[in-house]
């Protein structure tokens, strides 16, 4: 290698050591959501330090907070596991939607953690291919007459109905 | 004793006003500096540049020898203990206390990919000394402000600062965490070599081994040097705008002892007098 081609790739490395952050941030951000509503996560200015690197932190707009995010998969494997066993960590708090929100976070937490330690996630994403369940992802599941059983009662989704899933209460069907 | 922060001719504006301006200060290792100055006097803007948290607009700036770049700024973050709830609570809202105690370890407002399980562990126990071991999850808009200010410290901590800046931590607490946390600097300050910055406007807050302090007034340092000089009278009432007596006693305490007279009554009456009118 010449000796000019030497010095473009050291001095591409070290640009690249310098925005470390900024490009982890940017992976995290298409890889990850947010731990508490599973909403996107973007890049918001948050400071306004002289330093650019410095500014930035990644955000979910929908819980106005500053947000490191978890793996998409991970949120799904834990809201679910949320919604069928109903884990409450935060006992003394009451029966809302920020409690169920925590307590989803929580699960994601300790199954990152798990994930990391078994070597199976790093921060930019999963080492080993994650085959997801479709039910876990919480997608519309289309039922037809004949799939219904005669007594299943259908209830229109109103307010109480929704308000109830939030809070992992009753459950509307 | 190396120079660990060292501010020329430093200024920052927002528009046309100074937020700060020529500011000359040297700050060297295992100093312990006091801030004394009103509200609105350009403090917390200092102390957060200094901090690598806000951008300086003109002068020159040096933390540990370096001026802040793209390469510096979150290792020197995490040589800076920051405390100042005037500062983050403009930025912090819905996170969790664990989660912006861990942000202390990469200098940055959110988590990193470094945080390791001793990380966790130590945070865990700071805020459980903080009193707050049952709050680790609760959201920092839902804490009172004496709850939000132990988290900022244990935050501040966390990372075995070289600086420790402390924007009125005081402020806010009940008279068990003061204690505590005053306690904690005494200590800081006479076993290791952790060069501390405090602002506070409460006299009683200003430990003995604070030996040298800044007066700051509308954006500009007014006078520096040795506490027990600038806790005088002239120097204190020249800064507060008000005749006060100011000492410090052979223990090393600062007293200041003023005299105001409200007006509110008159104004109170006048505006009642009025109204009959």
């Amino acid at each position: 290698m010449s000796e000019e081609r030497k010095l473009n790739a050291q001095d591409f490395e070290k640009k690249h050591k310098e925005n470390e952050r900024l490009q982890e941030l940017k992976i995290r951000t298409k890889n990850c959501c947010c731990r508490y509503c599973g909403g996107d996560l973007k890049l918001r200015r948050i400071l306004y330090g002289n330093v650019k690197e410095g500014r930035v932190e990644i955000f979910c707009n929908e819980c106005d907070r500053i947000e490191y995010g978890v793996n998409k998969e991970i949120y799904h494997v834990a809201k679910y596991f949320e919604d069928e066993f109903q884990l409450n960590l935060y006992p003394e708090n009451d029966d809302s939607a920020k409690t169920y929100q925590m307590n989803v976070a929580k699960l994601c937490d300790i199954m990152a953690w798990g994930c990391k330690n078994l070597g199976l996630l790093e921060y930019d994403g999963f080492k080993v291919p994650v085959d997801i369940s479709q039910s876990i992802l919480g997608e519309e599941v289309i039922l037809y007459d004949m799939d219904l059983d005669e007594d299943v009662e259908i209830i229109d989704m109103d307010e109480d109905a929704i308000f109830g899933r939030k809070t992992g209460g009753a459950s509307c069907l | 004793m190396s120079v660990v922060v060292k501010a020329e001719h430093l200024s920052c504006q927002s528009g046309r006003r100074y937020l700060i301006h020529d500011i000359n200060w040297e700050i060297e290792k295992g100093d312990h500096w006091i801030v004394f100055g009103m509200n609105g006097c350009g403090k917390t803007t200092l102390l957060s540049i200094i901090a690598g948290f806000k951008g300086e607009t003109a002068g020159k700036l040096e933390v540990f020898g370096e001026a802040y770049n793209e390469k510096n700024i979150f290792s020197h973050r995490k040589r800076i203990g920051w405390v100042s709830s005037s500062f983050f609570d403009k930025y912090l809202s819905w996170e969790s206390a664990m989660d912006i105690v861990l942000s202390g370890v990469s200098g940055t407002l959110s988590l990193s990919k470094d945080i390791t399980n001793d990380d966790v562990k130590r945070a865990k126990l700071l805020l459980k000394k903080l009193r707050l071991g049952n709050k680790m999850a609760q959201p920092f808009a839902l804490m009172s402000k004496g709850e939000r200010q132990c988290v900022l410290i244990a935050r501040a901590l966390i990372s075995n600062p070289e600086i420790l800046i402390l924007d009125e931590p005081g402020t806010g607490l009940d008279i068990y965490a003061r204690e505590y946390v005053l306690q904690a600097i005494a200590d800081l300050a006479e076993t290791t070599d952790m060069t501390i910055i405090y602002v506070t406007h409460y006299v009683e807050e200003i430990l003995p081994m604070f030996d040298k302090t800044i007066l700051m007034k509308d954006g500009y340092i007014v006078d520096q040097g040795k506490t027990g000089e600038m806790f005088d009278n002239d120097s204190i009432s020249r800064l507060l705008g008000y005749p006060v007596v100011a000492a410090q006693d052979a223990m090393g305490n600062v007293r200041v002892k003023l005299e105001v007279e409200s007006t509110f009554r008159d104004l109170y009456d006048t505006m009642n007098k009025e109204e009959e009118a």
